[in-house]
């Protein structure tokens, strides 16, 4: 999972300017089963991004 | 119009007291990156927002933040529900129960009063959407601050959905930058 996080589909490097900020496309793939995704937050695995504070963490 | 649904968008198990975590969290009830000025913001900005991609965003985030607003309103009063005025006497949440008792107050960890002034709304959307992309970092920032504060798993667990929210929501305005660019490509603006 970390390995897809790096990958960032539909951001085309050409098109890209001085002095304009950039978030890629999020492309539709996998997702979360719904009560999974409910809990999480998120519906999709590439955006689950949770807060691990030095490494005590939670999850 | 809003449509409005008699529960919480996601539980909220509070049961341990602790009325000076709820004088912190209070600050994302009413402080300055709390969920009422992001809810405002957006519901605000959404007017002049040109591209309809955009108005529905600013339209479906501005209304989750209101959701949110709710949850956090729900989580302080539920940390000072019951609790004796002898005891908040005691505790960082004296002074609100000298003002406003339990009730719950838009106000930020100072018990600054919420003012709209937090935010801004541009009908330049370049500007709009990035202010947007800020506020979602800032309250993603807030969330973890008040995670380091509390080792209450209810607490926690529902913080981490709230602060996982914001991740989501700014690659959503990003998206919208993106396809902002193109219109004002299209249409000579730029």
């Amino acid at each position: 999972m970390d390995a897809d996080k790096q990958y960032i589909p539909g951001l085309d490097m050409r098109r890209m300017r001085l002095a304009h900020a950039y978030v890629p496309f999020q492309h539709y793939s996998e997702h979360y089963r719904p009560e999974q995704a409910l809990m999480r937050g998120t519906l999709f695995p590439e955006l689950w991004m949770p807060y691990r504070p030095g490494y005590r963490g939670y999850y | 119009m809003w449509e409005y649904k008699k529960f919480l968008q996601y539980p909220t198990n509070v049961r341990r007291k602790d009325p000076d975590l709820a004088s912190l969290i209070v600050t994302q009830f009413g402080g300055p990156d709390g969920e009422l000025a992001a809810s405002l913001r957006y519901l605000s900005q959404m007017y002049t927002m040109p591209i309809p991609e955009g108005k529905a965003t600013l339209n479906s985030i501005g209304t989750e933040e209101l959701a949110h607003f709710e949850i956090v309103g729900t989580i302080v009063y539920k940390l000072v529900e019951g609790v004796p005025a002898d005891v908040l006497e005691e505790t960082r949440f004296a002074p609100h129960y000298a003002q406003w008792g339990r009730a719950n107050f838009p106000a930020d960890a100072f018990g600054n009063p919420f003012t709209a002034a937090y935010f801004a709304s541009h009908e330049d959307p370049i500007a709009s959407i990035t202010e947007d992309l800020a506020a979602e970092q800032k309250a993603r920032a807030v969330y973890e601050y008040l995670l380091d504060l509390t080792d209450d798993p209810a607490i926690i667990d529902t913080l981490s959905f709230l602060r996982q929210r914001e991740v989501v929501h700014f690659q959503r305005f990003g998206e919208v930058l993106d396809l902002l660019y193109d219109y004002e490509d299209n249409e000579g603006n730029c």
